[in-house]
């Protein structure tokens, strides 16, 4: 577990689309073992910042440290090694449509080298929780988009990272999925883990820093205007 | 039990089934081409075999002569202190007409063809330099020529290893194909699967894990290609009426040989294996 300082460092991070300037000037330092909830409207970089954390884009100017490893100078095979620390929960999901999801919550476990079948027990409590333990041998594409984005989640989780981001994990699913993600992700943060989820969601907010020390950063005009507690 | 687990990359496209049916292609080439060169070696062999350690001393009947035993015996004199001479043994008439009777049609008339006296030569190990035993004859026999029949066993090791050099471009040329094909496919697998290969790269996945999901299912192809190929070239040529070595023995017969039919699939297997990983990595590295 990293216990260095600050999980995540930007230093003055910059990155365009183009001619379109969607961070500016970035400063920031997540600590370790911290809750976090990126906030700002839609376009305002919050994605952009997120694949800059997990290490899909590199910044256009300043700096990206994760873990203690700035992102710019990691090879493809340390940019792997960092990954496998991350659980990630993406927008559009990304799971593989060929297997099912019993397989897809296993695949970190597979990449990592770890024989899933050992961990059977641990994979089907993980869907009991998100809801998918009657789901556990269905393709995908036989999921809502709900169901899909809780098999997101399960997957994420499931090899306990440091790190976890999520891009609007609770979008398309009902109150009561949303409040089992979020006790998810509140569980890994107690046990440790940093916890990043960039949302539109305030109830899931406001239930979070009934729960925990979760702290609110809002994007807006490309750099980061407001840290804080409250909301 | 339960079923086997599904692979990360789901089999995409045709290009990898295409694999095997270039594999099969190729070893089948591959093998006709081996075992046409191998087959040549031991025709070439055999005869080469045949004239090794054996030479000629074709004496000519002088002018207005029939026969030339003067000379002959000198040569024959001269042929026995030779160093890398074994024995020497003049051939009689009858055994001399025997050895062109095939080029005649039948055993020529003393009167109206004469015919060289002929000494069959055995040569020691190491034999002798031609030179200095046509050097001797000269000075014993003049007249006398001493054939140690280099001529004629030089352009059969000299097609011998043509064939041998045209199965080897041949075999190289064939493999370069399958590798241009291996790499095509692998270029569509990664391209048909490119969001797969994101998921499994955003989830930690090292180059190497996402390469061997594809190498593994085109490496199999290109075996079970081969595997059928090169048996059918063996089958062919058994088949073909190749009775090369006719008349030169066990050394010159000819049949397929087992190695080139193991090999060629194995070959094939393992050049698909390392063209695809090649390709996918560099791809990788192409797109981080």
């Amino acid at each position: 577990m990293w216990r260095g300082d600050g999980v995540i460092a930007f230093e003055a991070a910059a990155f365009r689309y183009g001619d379109h300037a969607v961070l500016r000037d970035v400063t920031l330092r997540l600590a370790p073992g911290s809750l976090h909830f990126l906030t700002g409207r839609s376009g305002a970089g919050k994605t952009t910042l997120l694949r800059l954390i997990y290490l899909a884009l590199t910044p256009a100017a300043g700096s990206v440290a994760v873990m203690g490893a700035e992102t710019a100078t990691l090879n493809a095979a340390a940019r792997a090694a960092l990954r496998r620390r991350m659980g990630l929960v993406l927008q559009d999901c990304d799971l593989l449509e060929h297997l099912s999801i019993r397989d897809n919550i296993a695949l970190p476990l597979r990449i990592a080298g770890r024989d899933p079948r050992a961990r059977q027990g641990d994979i089907i409590e993980l869907a009991r929780w998100v809801g998918l333990d009657d789901r556990l041998v269905a393709l995908p594409r036989e999921l809502s988009s709900g169901e899909r984005r809780r098999a997101a989640v399960a997957r994420a989780v499931m090899t306990a990272p440091e790190l976890v981001i999520a891009d609007e994990p609770t979008g398309d699913v009902d109150e009561e999925a949303a409040g089992r993600i979020l006790e998810l992700f509140l569980e890994l943060n107690r046990a440790g883990a940093t916890v990043l989820v960039a949302t539109h969601d305030l109830s899931l907010i406001r239930k979070a820093q009934g729960r925990a020390q979760a702290r609110t950063l809002r994007l807006e005009g490309g750099a980061i205007i407001r840290a804080g507690a409250a909301l | 039990m339960s079923a086997r687990r599904p692979g990360p990359v789901a089999p995409h496209g045709a290009a990898p089934h295409l694999v095997a049916l270039v594999s099969a292609a190729m070893c089948f080439l591959a093998v006709c081409a081996l075992e046409a060169a191998n087959g040549a070696a031991r025709v070439s062999g055999a005869w080469s075999g045949g004239m090794e350690g054996a030479a000629t001393v074709r004496v000519p009947a002088p002018e207005g002569r029939s026969v030339a035993a003067p000379l002959a015996v000198a040569a024959l004199a001269t042929l026995s202190g030779a160093p890398g001479v074994a024995d020497a043994r003049l051939l009689d008439a009858d055994e001399t007409a025997a050895l062109v009777a095939p080029w005649l049609g039948g055993a020529p008339d003393p009167a109206t063809l004469p015919l060289p006296l002929m000494i069959d030569v055995t040569l020691a190990d190491p034999p002798p330099a031609p030179g200095a035993v046509q050097a001797r004859l000269d000075a014993a026999a003049p007249g006398a020529l001493y054939d140690d029949h280099a001529a004629w066993r030089a352009p059969l090791e000299q097609a011998a290893a043509a064939f041998r050099r045209l199965a080897f471009w041949s075999v190289a040329l064939m493999g370069l194909a399958l590798a241009a094909m291996v790499a095509a496919a692998a270029h569509a697998s990664l391209a048909g699967a490119a969001a797969t290969v994101r998921t499994l790269r955003l989830i930690g996945a090292q180059d190497a894990y996402v390469a061997r999901a594809f190498e593994r299912p085109i490496a199999l192809r290109a075996l079970i290609g081969g595997a059928a190929g090169a048996p059918a070239a063996a089958l062919a040529l058994s088949m073909a009426p190749l009775d090369l070595g006719a008349g030169l023995g066990d050394a010159a017969s000819w049949s397929p040989q087992i190695a080139p039919i193991l090999a060629a699939p194995l070959a094939c297997a393992a050049l698909a294996w390392l063209t695809a990983r090649l390709t996918i990595l560099l791809m990788l590295r192409q797109a981080p």
